[in-house]
């Protein structure tokens, strides 16, 4: 067994491997940054969100409950129904809708709808009465951008009840 | 469909004490004074309906207050409970003081 490299074969066959090994990468990386220069050379527009939440309406004070805490479900703070992502901000469906008994004396005595991301922040009001028998409302907004739609809710003691939803909008609607 | 039709959908029919759901849509560009006329580039002015009140048996049950951001041809549901066969009748009022009015009756049976 000849075990001897000769120096002529060591180069050949080191060259052929650097060689081998290089080219592909090189090619490879030259094809995927060619492909990523069209996204790349448009950057992603990034949207600022405003997240603040509304502190005071009509003067009085609005309690944020955590969404798990026994006093959120025991008043029957309304659910905000939402598409997860809206495609066209002209047109996206909310409901609101709470199972709170609607007792005369005890009732929830309207929704106030906002969203900060808008031009004007006050989307709409909805007044209710006890003979409406059910808390629920369902309409069609506009949005903006991506943003949380907050829903106040007001009981008829006058205390004010804040919960809110996020929505991604693909086309602003404003 | 002309401007300020209001389509409203109730039961056919409804027992007594019953709650139901009563959707409506209404015909009406609601402007919102921020989008300019492709054509012409001039702004478009504001003309919305910013307040809807709902009578059933010539009681106030429910008001709404619009902003601009409520849809072009708005759509409202809600639920109501029914006490006895009564007219159910929609006014609403826009920015350019025009009052549309629809009055439909709830058979309760």
């Amino acid at each position: 067994m000849n075990d001897h490299v000769s120096r002529r074969d060591f180069i050949k066959k080191t060259a052929v491997i650097t060689v081998a090994a290089l080219v592909p990468v090189s090619v490879v990386s030259d094809a995927a940054t060619a492909l990523a220069a069209p996204k790349a050379g448009k950057p992603a527009k990034k949207i600022h969100i405003i997240k603040t939440k509304l502190k005071k309406f009509k003067g009085k004070e609005i309690t944020w409950l955590e969404k798990d805490s026994a006093e959120f479900k025991k008043l029957m703070i309304p659910k905000i129904h939402l598409p997860l992502l809206a495609q066209n901000g002209g047109l996206v469906p909310l409901a609101i809708d709470s199972k709170y008994p609607m007792k005369k004396g005890d009732y929830i005595s309207a929704f106030h709808v906002f969203d900060f991301n808008n031009p004007v922040p006050h989307v709409a009001s909805f007044y209710l009465t006890p003979d409406n028998g059910r808390a629920f409302i369902a309409t069609r907004i506009k949005l903006q951008q991506d943003s949380y739609v907050q829903v106040i809710t007001e009981y008829s003691n006058g205390s004010l009840y804040g919960n809110r939803e996020f929505v991604k909008v693909t086309v602003g609607g404003c | 469909m002309k401007l300020g039709t209001i389509l409203v959908r109730v039961p056919r029919k409804v027992k007594k004490g019953q709650i139901f759901k009563v959707m409506s849509i209404t015909k009406h560009p609601m402007d919102t004074g921020l989008v300019k006329n492709p054509k012409t580039g001039k702004i478009i002015p504001m003309w919305i309906i910013n307040k809807v009140d709902i009578y059933y048996d010539k009681k106030l049950v429910t008001t709404c207050d619009y902003g601009i951001a409520v849809s072009a041809n708005p759509f409202l549901a809600f639920y109501l409970k029914a006490d006895k066969k009564a007219p159910l009748e929609f006014v609403m009022y826009d920015t350019h003081h025009n009052v549309y009015k629809k009055t439909v009756m709830v058979n309760v049976v």
